[in-house]
Protein backbone atom coordinates (compact mmCIF):
# COMPACT_ATOMS: atom_id res chain seq x y z
CA UNK A 1 0.00 0.00 0.00
CA UNK A 2 2.60 2.28 1.34
CA UNK A 3 5.81 1.98 -1.15
CA UNK A 4 8.88 3.96 -1.89
CA UNK A 5 6.98 4.12 -5.70
CA UNK A 6 4.22 6.04 -4.38
CA UNK A 7 5.05 8.17 -1.20
CA UNK A 8 5.15 11.64 -1.32
CA UNK A 9 5.44 12.64 1.86
CA UNK A 10 3.98 12.38 5.73
CA UNK A 11 3.45 14.65 8.31
CA UNK A 12 1.66 14.40 11.90
CA UNK A 13 -1.34 16.50 11.84
CA UNK A 14 -2.57 16.59 15.15
CA UNK A 15 -0.71 18.31 18.32
CA UNK A 16 -0.85 14.64 20.49
CA UNK A 17 0.94 13.59 17.59
CA UNK A 18 -1.07 10.48 17.05
CA UNK A 19 -2.26 10.86 13.77
CA UNK A 20 0.01 11.13 10.30
CA UNK A 21 -1.06 12.05 6.96
CA UNK A 22 0.77 10.62 4.02
CA UNK A 23 0.47 12.20 0.84
CA UNK A 24 0.46 9.13 -1.77
CA UNK A 25 0.70 9.01 -5.38
CA UNK A 26 -1.99 6.97 -7.28
CA UNK A 27 -1.25 3.95 -9.59
CA UNK A 28 -0.08 5.78 -12.50
CA UNK A 29 1.15 9.15 -10.86
CA UNK A 30 -1.16 11.70 -11.85
CA UNK A 31 -2.69 12.31 -8.65
CA UNK A 32 -2.06 12.67 -5.32
CA UNK A 33 -4.31 11.17 -2.03
CA UNK A 34 -3.93 11.90 1.50
CA UNK A 35 -4.07 8.53 3.52
CA UNK A 36 -4.19 9.29 7.17
CA UNK A 37 -3.54 6.47 9.95
CA UNK A 38 -2.66 6.33 13.08
CA UNK A 39 0.62 6.12 14.76
CA UNK A 40 1.41 2.30 15.88
CA UNK A 41 4.59 0.82 15.08
CA UNK A 42 2.87 -2.24 14.98
CA UNK A 43 0.17 -1.46 12.69
CA UNK A 44 1.17 -3.06 9.17
CA UNK A 45 0.47 -0.48 7.27
CA UNK A 46 2.17 2.49 9.56
CA UNK A 47 5.19 -0.39 9.33
CA UNK A 48 5.14 0.05 5.61
CA UNK A 49 5.58 4.04 6.05
CA UNK A 50 8.14 3.90 8.47
CA UNK A 51 10.31 2.25 6.13
CA UNK A 52 9.95 5.08 3.85
CA UNK A 53 9.71 7.52 6.47
CA UNK A 54 11.66 7.11 9.52
CA UNK A 55 9.89 8.89 12.79
CA UNK A 56 12.92 11.87 12.87
CA UNK A 57 11.82 12.07 9.45
CA UNK A 58 8.11 12.55 10.49
CA UNK A 59 8.55 15.34 13.00
CA UNK A 60 11.16 17.19 10.47
CA UNK A 61 8.64 17.00 8.30
CA UNK A 62 5.89 18.02 10.81
CA UNK A 63 7.91 20.96 12.05
CA UNK A 64 8.97 22.31 8.36
CA UNK A 65 5.13 22.16 7.11
CA UNK A 66 3.85 23.89 10.38
CA UNK A 67 6.41 26.73 10.38
CA UNK A 68 5.48 26.97 6.01
CA UNK A 69 1.82 27.02 7.44
CA UNK A 70 2.30 29.60 10.25
CA UNK A 71 4.33 31.76 7.76
CA UNK A 72 2.13 31.76 4.85
CA UNK A 73 -0.65 32.55 7.74
CA UNK A 74 1.63 35.30 9.21
CA UNK A 75 1.90 37.04 5.29
CA UNK A 76 -1.83 36.88 5.04
CA UNK A 77 -2.75 38.70 7.78
CA UNK A 78 0.08 41.25 6.81
CA UNK A 79 -1.51 41.40 3.73
CA UNK A 80 -5.20 41.85 5.05
CA UNK A 81 -3.43 44.55 6.97
CA UNK A 82 -1.64 46.84 4.63
CA UNK A 83 -4.67 46.28 2.08
CA UNK A 84 -7.23 47.67 4.62
CA UNK A 85 -4.76 50.28 5.89
CA UNK A 86 -4.55 48.69 9.48
CA UNK A 87 -1.09 47.85 9.35
CA UNK A 88 -0.05 51.51 9.16
CA UNK A 89 -2.30 52.61 11.99
CA UNK A 90 -1.00 49.34 14.33
CA UNK A 91 2.98 50.95 13.18
CA UNK A 92 1.90 54.72 14.12
CA UNK A 93 -0.05 53.18 17.54
CA UNK A 94 3.17 51.21 18.64
CA UNK A 95 5.41 54.03 18.01
CA UNK A 96 3.27 56.38 19.64
CA UNK A 97 3.63 53.63 22.98
CA UNK A 98 6.58 54.92 25.23
CA UNK A 99 8.62 52.17 26.37
CA UNK A 100 7.17 51.98 29.90
CA UNK A 101 3.80 50.54 28.62
CA UNK A 102 5.60 48.68 25.74
CA UNK A 103 7.46 47.28 28.81
CA UNK A 104 4.01 46.29 30.81
CA UNK A 105 2.10 45.24 27.55
CA UNK A 106 4.83 42.79 26.81
CA UNK A 107 5.09 41.41 30.69
CA UNK A 108 1.27 41.47 30.79
CA UNK A 109 1.20 39.29 27.54
CA UNK A 110 4.09 37.25 28.64
CA UNK A 111 2.10 35.99 32.17
CA UNK A 112 -1.26 35.77 30.15
CA UNK A 113 0.64 33.51 27.90
CA UNK A 114 2.39 31.33 30.11
CA UNK A 115 0.29 31.22 33.27
CA UNK A 116 -3.51 30.93 31.98
CA UNK A 117 -5.16 28.22 30.34
CA UNK A 118 -7.08 30.27 27.71
CA UNK A 119 -7.61 27.84 24.54
CA UNK A 120 -6.22 30.60 22.26
CA UNK A 121 -3.20 30.63 24.00
CA UNK A 122 -3.48 26.60 23.92
CA UNK A 123 -4.11 26.90 20.42
CA UNK A 124 -0.85 28.50 19.86
CA UNK A 125 0.98 26.28 21.92
CA UNK A 126 2.28 24.08 18.84
CA UNK A 127 3.81 27.44 17.24
CA UNK A 128 5.47 28.09 20.56
CA UNK A 129 7.13 25.22 20.60
CA UNK A 130 8.52 25.44 17.27
CA UNK A 131 9.43 28.91 18.55
CA UNK A 132 11.59 27.00 21.55
CA UNK A 133 13.29 24.19 18.61
CA UNK A 134 14.51 27.04 17.27
CA UNK A 135 16.39 28.28 19.82
CA UNK A 136 20.51 27.48 19.33
CA UNK A 137 20.35 26.20 22.87
CA UNK A 138 17.75 23.07 21.75
CA UNK A 139 19.46 22.60 18.40
CA UNK A 140 22.56 22.75 20.02
CA UNK A 141 21.63 20.05 22.75
CA UNK A 142 21.63 16.09 23.13
CA UNK A 143 19.13 16.16 26.10
CA UNK A 144 16.50 14.15 24.20
CA UNK A 145 14.11 13.26 26.69
CA UNK A 146 13.43 16.89 27.93
CA UNK A 147 13.07 17.91 24.08
CA UNK A 148 10.56 15.03 23.73
CA UNK A 149 8.83 16.49 27.03
CA UNK A 150 8.98 19.99 25.06
CA UNK A 151 6.79 18.23 22.03
CA UNK A 152 4.48 16.67 24.48
CA UNK A 153 3.86 19.21 27.31
CA UNK A 154 0.07 20.29 27.09
CA UNK A 155 0.46 23.93 28.43
CA UNK A 156 2.68 26.83 27.31
CA UNK A 157 4.64 27.02 31.48
CA UNK A 158 5.05 23.04 30.49
CA UNK A 159 6.83 23.95 27.65
CA UNK A 160 9.18 26.79 28.63
CA UNK A 161 9.77 24.99 32.53
CA UNK A 162 11.20 22.23 29.99
CA UNK A 163 12.87 24.62 28.07
CA UNK A 164 14.80 26.14 31.42
CA UNK A 165 16.05 22.75 32.15
CA UNK A 166 18.03 22.45 29.01
CA UNK A 167 18.52 26.27 28.98
CA UNK A 168 20.29 25.60 32.68
CA UNK A 169 22.27 22.89 31.43
CA UNK A 170 24.13 25.11 28.58
CA UNK A 171 25.03 27.72 31.47
CA UNK B 1 -11.11 -29.62 18.47
CA UNK B 2 -7.77 -28.73 17.23
CA UNK B 3 -6.21 -28.07 14.36
CA UNK B 4 -5.61 -31.11 11.68
CA UNK B 5 -3.61 -31.52 8.61
CA UNK B 6 -6.23 -32.48 5.71
CA UNK B 7 -4.92 -35.32 3.25
CA UNK B 8 -5.04 -35.04 -0.52
CA UNK B 9 -4.07 -37.07 -3.46
CA UNK B 10 -0.71 -37.09 -4.65
CA UNK B 11 -0.87 -39.56 -7.43
CA UNK B 12 -2.30 -43.07 -6.11
CA UNK B 13 -1.21 -42.16 -2.33
CA UNK B 14 -2.44 -40.28 0.38
CA UNK B 15 -0.37 -37.06 1.50
CA UNK B 16 -0.64 -35.06 4.47
CA UNK B 17 -0.96 -31.56 2.83
CA UNK B 18 1.71 -28.62 3.70
CA UNK B 19 1.07 -25.56 5.40
CA UNK B 20 1.20 -23.56 1.97
CA UNK B 21 -1.41 -25.92 0.80
CA UNK B 22 -3.64 -25.17 3.99
CA UNK B 23 -3.67 -21.62 3.47
CA UNK B 24 -4.08 -21.90 -0.03
CA UNK B 25 -7.92 -23.48 0.83
CA UNK B 26 -7.77 -21.00 3.45
CA UNK B 27 -7.36 -18.27 0.75
CA UNK B 28 -10.47 -20.04 -1.18
CA UNK B 29 -12.56 -19.74 1.86
CA UNK B 30 -12.03 -16.00 1.83
CA UNK B 31 -12.82 -15.57 -1.67
CA UNK B 32 -16.14 -17.66 -1.31
CA UNK B 33 -16.75 -15.23 1.18
CA UNK B 34 -15.91 -12.05 -1.02
CA UNK B 35 -18.68 -13.72 -3.71
CA UNK B 36 -21.63 -12.94 -0.94
CA UNK B 37 -20.59 -11.56 2.45
CA UNK B 38 -22.85 -11.82 5.27
CA UNK B 39 -22.03 -8.36 6.68
CA UNK B 40 -22.03 -6.07 4.55
CA UNK B 41 -21.93 -2.36 4.19
CA UNK B 42 -23.95 0.25 2.24
CA UNK B 43 -23.20 3.68 1.79
CA UNK B 44 -26.98 5.79 2.27
CA UNK B 45 -28.24 9.20 2.30
CA UNK B 46 -28.45 9.39 6.31
CA UNK B 47 -29.13 7.82 9.55
CA UNK B 48 -27.26 4.79 9.00
CA UNK B 49 -26.66 2.26 11.73
CA UNK B 50 -23.16 2.91 11.97
CA UNK B 51 -22.20 5.95 14.26
CA UNK B 52 -22.99 9.24 13.23
CA UNK B 53 -19.34 11.44 12.13
CA UNK B 54 -19.64 15.27 11.99
CA UNK B 55 -17.53 17.58 10.25
CA UNK B 56 -16.60 21.14 11.77
CA UNK B 57 -15.86 24.40 10.35
CA UNK B 58 -15.54 27.90 10.98
CA UNK B 59 -17.99 30.23 9.63
CA UNK B 60 -17.70 34.70 9.45
CA UNK B 61 -19.78 36.16 12.26
CA UNK B 62 -22.69 38.14 11.29
CA UNK B 63 -21.75 41.74 10.41
CA UNK B 64 -22.56 44.58 12.45
CA UNK B 65 -22.86 47.82 11.17
CA UNK B 66 -23.13 51.76 12.78
CA UNK B 67 -23.99 54.95 10.97
CA UNK B 68 -21.06 57.08 12.72
CA UNK B 69 -17.96 55.13 13.40
CA UNK B 70 -16.72 51.34 12.62
CA UNK B 71 -18.03 49.02 15.32
CA UNK B 72 -15.03 47.69 17.41
CA UNK B 73 -13.77 44.02 17.20
CA UNK B 74 -15.16 43.61 21.14
CA UNK B 75 -18.89 44.30 19.40
CA UNK B 76 -18.55 42.00 16.11
CA UNK B 77 -19.68 38.97 16.39
CA UNK B 78 -17.32 35.74 16.68
CA UNK B 79 -16.85 33.78 13.89
CA UNK B 80 -19.15 30.46 14.80
CA UNK B 81 -18.76 26.36 14.38
CA UNK B 82 -20.90 25.19 11.44
CA UNK B 83 -21.51 21.37 12.06
CA UNK B 84 -22.37 19.02 9.27
CA UNK B 85 -23.22 15.34 10.11
CA UNK B 86 -22.66 11.87 8.14
CA UNK B 87 -24.27 9.00 9.17
CA UNK B 88 -24.60 7.72 5.80
CA UNK B 89 -22.84 3.87 6.80
CA UNK B 90 -25.39 1.06 7.18
CA UNK B 91 -24.29 -2.57 8.72
CA UNK B 92 -26.04 -5.10 7.29
CA UNK B 93 -25.55 -8.90 8.39
CA UNK B 94 -27.47 -12.01 6.97
CA UNK B 95 -27.82 -15.05 8.86
CA UNK B 96 -27.85 -17.91 7.09
CA UNK B 97 -28.22 -21.95 7.81
CA UNK B 98 -25.15 -24.18 6.56
CA UNK B 99 -25.31 -27.42 5.45
CA UNK B 100 -25.18 -29.77 8.73
CA UNK B 101 -22.08 -32.28 9.53
CA UNK B 102 -23.00 -35.77 8.73
CA UNK B 103 -19.91 -37.00 10.49
CA UNK B 104 -18.46 -37.41 6.48
CA UNK B 105 -19.16 -34.01 5.42
CA UNK B 106 -15.66 -32.33 6.14
CA UNK B 107 -12.12 -33.17 4.94
CA UNK B 108 -10.00 -35.95 6.20
CA UNK B 109 -6.94 -36.29 8.21
CA UNK B 110 -4.61 -39.09 9.76
CA UNK B 111 -5.15 -39.54 13.78
CA UNK B 112 -2.16 -40.13 15.88
CA UNK B 113 -2.61 -43.65 15.88
CA UNK B 114 -2.36 -43.85 11.93
CA UNK B 115 -6.19 -43.91 11.33
CA UNK B 116 -8.13 -41.72 8.64
CA UNK B 117 -11.29 -39.93 10.27
CA UNK B 118 -12.82 -37.14 8.92
CA UNK B 119 -12.58 -33.62 10.79
CA UNK B 120 -15.09 -32.60 13.16
CA UNK B 121 -17.02 -28.95 12.32
CA UNK B 122 -15.00 -27.72 15.54
CA UNK B 123 -11.70 -29.25 13.59
CA UNK B 124 -12.58 -27.36 10.46
CA UNK B 125 -13.14 -23.95 12.14
CA UNK B 126 -9.64 -24.30 13.99
CA UNK B 127 -7.91 -25.46 10.82
CA UNK B 128 -10.25 -23.26 8.14
CA UNK B 129 -12.82 -20.77 9.21
CA UNK B 130 -11.27 -19.27 12.20
CA UNK B 131 -8.27 -18.46 10.19
CA UNK B 132 -9.94 -17.08 7.35
CA UNK B 133 -11.93 -14.55 10.07
CA UNK B 134 -8.63 -13.82 11.18
CA UNK B 135 -7.71 -12.71 7.59
CA UNK B 136 -10.42 -11.09 6.68
CA UNK B 137 -10.38 -9.08 9.83
CA UNK B 138 -6.88 -7.98 9.57
CA UNK B 139 -5.64 -4.31 9.36
CA UNK B 140 -4.31 -4.88 5.41
CA UNK B 141 -6.39 -4.48 2.69
CA UNK B 142 -5.63 -6.66 0.25
CA UNK B 143 -7.37 -9.50 -1.59
CA UNK B 144 -6.99 -11.59 1.78
CA UNK B 145 -9.72 -9.27 3.13
CA UNK B 146 -11.81 -9.72 0.24
CA UNK B 147 -15.69 -8.93 0.95
CA UNK B 148 -14.71 -6.50 3.91
CA UNK B 149 -14.26 -2.92 3.76
CA UNK B 150 -11.88 0.11 3.40
CA UNK B 151 -12.08 3.86 3.48
CA UNK B 152 -9.94 5.91 0.73
CA UNK B 153 -9.67 9.18 -0.59
CA UNK B 154 -10.06 8.99 -4.02
CA UNK B 155 -12.75 7.19 -6.17
CA UNK B 156 -10.44 4.46 -7.50
CA UNK B 157 -8.88 2.11 -5.87
CA UNK B 158 -6.77 -1.20 -6.84
CA UNK B 159 -8.31 -4.11 -6.00
CA UNK B 160 -11.56 -2.55 -4.41
CA UNK B 161 -14.44 -1.74 -5.53
CA UNK B 162 -16.58 1.72 -4.39
CA UNK B 163 -19.73 0.55 -2.55
CA UNK B 164 -22.07 3.57 -3.85
CA UNK B 165 -21.37 3.19 -7.34
CA UNK B 166 -21.74 7.11 -7.73
CA UNK B 167 -18.62 8.16 -6.09
CA UNK B 168 -20.53 9.01 -2.94
CA UNK B 169 -18.76 10.37 -0.29
CA UNK B 170 -18.86 9.27 3.14
CA UNK B 171 -17.71 11.92 4.43
CA UNK B 172 -16.58 15.44 3.55
CA UNK B 173 -13.88 17.40 5.00
CA UNK B 174 -14.38 21.16 5.01
CA UNK B 175 -13.02 24.67 6.02
CA UNK B 176 -14.16 28.19 5.83
CA UNK B 177 -12.18 29.02 2.61
CA UNK B 178 -10.17 32.30 3.58
CA UNK B 179 -9.71 33.74 0.08
CA UNK B 180 -13.29 33.63 -0.15
CA UNK B 181 -14.37 36.61 2.65
CA UNK B 182 -13.49 40.24 0.99
CA UNK B 183 -13.51 43.29 3.44
CA UNK B 184 -15.24 45.12 0.33
CA UNK B 185 -18.10 42.29 0.10
CA UNK B 186 -19.19 43.24 3.70
CA UNK B 187 -21.92 41.99 4.86
CA UNK B 188 -19.79 38.26 3.45
CA UNK B 189 -22.28 35.70 3.26
CA UNK B 190 -21.29 33.90 6.64
CA UNK B 191 -20.89 30.03 5.82
CA UNK B 192 -18.12 30.02 2.85
CA UNK B 193 -16.61 26.81 2.49
CA UNK B 194 -14.16 24.87 0.53
CA UNK B 195 -13.78 20.69 0.34
CA UNK B 196 -10.57 19.75 1.47
CA UNK B 197 -10.78 15.73 0.92
CA UNK B 198 -13.41 13.57 -0.25
CA UNK B 199 -13.62 9.73 1.24
CA UNK B 200 -15.02 6.76 0.44
CA UNK B 201 -16.20 3.40 1.09
CA UNK B 202 -14.79 0.58 -0.57
CA UNK B 203 -15.61 -3.43 -0.54
CA UNK B 204 -12.05 -5.61 -1.36
CA UNK B 205 -12.14 -7.74 -4.32
CA UNK B 206 -11.59 -11.21 -4.44
CA UNK B 207 -8.69 -13.37 -6.18
CA UNK B 208 -10.29 -16.77 -6.84
CA UNK B 209 -6.62 -18.35 -5.90
CA UNK B 210 -5.47 -22.34 -6.98
CA UNK B 211 -5.88 -25.01 -4.52
CA UNK B 212 -5.16 -28.84 -4.23
CA UNK B 213 -8.77 -30.26 -3.40
CA UNK B 214 -8.89 -32.43 0.21
CA UNK B 215 -9.73 -35.92 0.06
CA UNK B 216 -13.33 -37.17 1.90
CA UNK B 217 -14.82 -40.13 3.09
CA UNK B 218 -18.25 -40.83 0.60
CA UNK B 219 -21.23 -41.99 2.38
CA UNK B 220 -20.24 -45.89 0.93
CA UNK B 221 -17.14 -45.27 2.86
CA UNK B 222 -14.80 -45.14 0.09
CA UNK B 223 -12.63 -42.17 0.08
CA UNK B 224 -12.72 -39.41 -2.43
CA UNK B 225 -10.95 -36.29 -3.81
CA UNK B 226 -13.70 -33.50 -3.10
CA UNK B 227 -14.78 -32.08 -6.02
CA UNK B 228 -14.45 -28.41 -6.03
CA UNK B 229 -17.78 -27.55 -6.41
CA UNK B 230 -18.60 -29.45 -3.13
CA UNK B 231 -15.66 -27.68 -1.36
CA UNK B 232 -16.36 -24.32 -2.61
CA UNK B 233 -19.99 -24.41 -1.72
CA UNK B 234 -19.02 -26.22 1.81
CA UNK B 235 -16.55 -23.31 2.70
CA UNK B 236 -19.21 -20.32 1.04
CA UNK B 237 -22.21 -21.40 3.82
CA UNK B 238 -19.52 -21.93 6.68
CA UNK B 239 -17.64 -18.77 5.45
CA UNK B 240 -20.80 -16.63 5.77
CA UNK B 241 -21.85 -18.79 8.58
CA UNK B 242 -19.12 -17.64 10.52
CA UNK B 243 -18.85 -14.06 9.62
CA UNK B 244 -22.55 -13.29 10.91
CA UNK B 245 -23.14 -15.53 13.63
CA UNK B 246 -20.12 -17.29 14.84
CA UNK B 247 -20.55 -18.14 18.91
CA UNK B 248 -16.95 -18.28 19.38
CA UNK B 249 -15.81 -15.14 18.92
CA UNK B 250 -15.23 -14.78 15.00
CA UNK B 251 -18.25 -13.14 13.95
CA UNK B 252 -17.52 -9.61 12.11
CA UNK B 253 -18.66 -6.20 12.89
CA UNK B 254 -17.74 -3.04 11.36
CA UNK B 255 -17.74 0.01 13.43
CA UNK B 256 -17.02 3.95 12.77
CA UNK B 257 -15.81 6.14 15.90
CA UNK B 258 -12.28 7.96 16.80
CA UNK B 259 -11.60 4.71 19.21
CA UNK B 260 -13.10 1.31 19.16
CA UNK B 261 -12.39 -2.22 18.80
CA UNK B 262 -10.59 -3.98 16.42
CA UNK B 263 -8.48 -2.99 13.29
CA UNK B 264 -8.42 0.03 11.39
CA UNK B 265 -9.36 0.32 7.67
CA UNK B 266 -7.49 2.29 4.95
CA UNK B 267 -7.16 5.94 5.31
CA UNK B 268 -8.59 7.68 8.34
CA UNK B 269 -10.98 10.28 7.81
CA UNK B 270 -9.82 13.68 9.59
CA UNK B 271 -12.00 16.83 10.40
CA UNK B 272 -9.85 19.56 10.14
CA UNK B 273 -10.60 23.31 11.40
CA UNK B 274 -9.15 26.45 11.13
CA UNK B 275 -8.24 27.57 14.82
CA UNK B 276 -8.27 31.28 14.63
CA UNK B 277 -9.87 33.66 17.01
CA UNK B 278 -11.52 35.79 14.03
CA UNK B 279 -9.57 38.13 11.16
CA UNK B 280 -11.74 41.81 12.16
CA UNK B 281 -12.26 43.56 8.86
CA UNK B 282 -14.39 47.10 8.54
CA UNK B 283 -15.80 48.28 5.16
CA UNK B 284 -16.82 51.75 4.78
CA UNK B 285 -19.63 51.13 2.35
CA UNK B 286 -20.98 55.19 2.20
CA UNK B 287 -20.75 58.37 4.19
CA UNK B 288 -23.08 57.16 7.25
CA UNK B 289 -22.28 53.32 6.77
CA UNK B 290 -19.96 51.80 8.55
CA UNK B 291 -19.34 47.95 8.49
CA UNK B 292 -17.56 45.47 10.39
CA UNK B 293 -17.42 41.78 10.11
CA UNK B 294 -14.94 39.21 11.38
CA UNK B 295 -14.44 36.63 9.13
CA UNK B 296 -12.68 32.80 9.81
CA UNK B 297 -8.61 32.46 10.27
CA UNK B 298 -6.08 30.83 11.73
CA UNK B 299 -3.97 27.48 11.27
CA UNK B 300 -5.29 24.13 10.28
CA UNK B 301 -5.91 21.76 12.91
CA UNK B 302 -7.16 18.63 13.47
CA UNK B 303 -10.16 18.22 15.78
CA UNK B 304 -10.93 14.89 15.38
CA UNK B 305 -10.00 11.88 13.17
CA UNK B 306 -12.30 8.65 12.90
CA UNK B 307 -11.27 5.38 11.66
CA UNK B 308 -13.51 2.04 9.75
CA UNK B 309 -12.68 -0.55 12.11
CA UNK B 310 -13.35 -4.27 11.78
CA UNK B 311 -13.86 -6.46 14.25
CA UNK B 312 -14.00 -9.71 15.45
CA UNK B 313 -16.30 -11.27 18.50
Amino acid sequence: MISEANYITATFIDNERKTIEVLLRNDDGTKVHPYILEYNPKHPICKELLKVCSLDELHENTWSKKKEEVKLFEDSVIRIAEKTGQFKKIVESRLKLNEKSKAEEFFNALFDFLLTDKKEHIDRLFNFKLHLFEQDVIKKSKNEKVKSNIRKSKTPIDAFKEFVKIWEESN
Amino acid sequence: MAVRVPLYLSGTDLQEMSSIQVNQLVDQIVYQYSTDPTVVLSVVGSSGNLDAITDTRLQAGAHSTSATAFPSEATTAEPSTVTVTYDKLTSTTTNVSPTADTGKTWPIYYTAGGDIRPMSLDDVKDTFLHPAIDLLSAATSTSQQAGTYTIHTATTLAGATEVSGANTPIFTDTRADTTAYTAGAIPETLDQPITITNYYLFRINGSDTSYTPPMFVRGDNDLQVMPDATFEALAKEWIRHTAAQSADGYAISYSMGVSGSGNTRGSGIANTVLTGSGNYQIFQAGADDYRAQEFPDGSTSTAATYYLRINKS
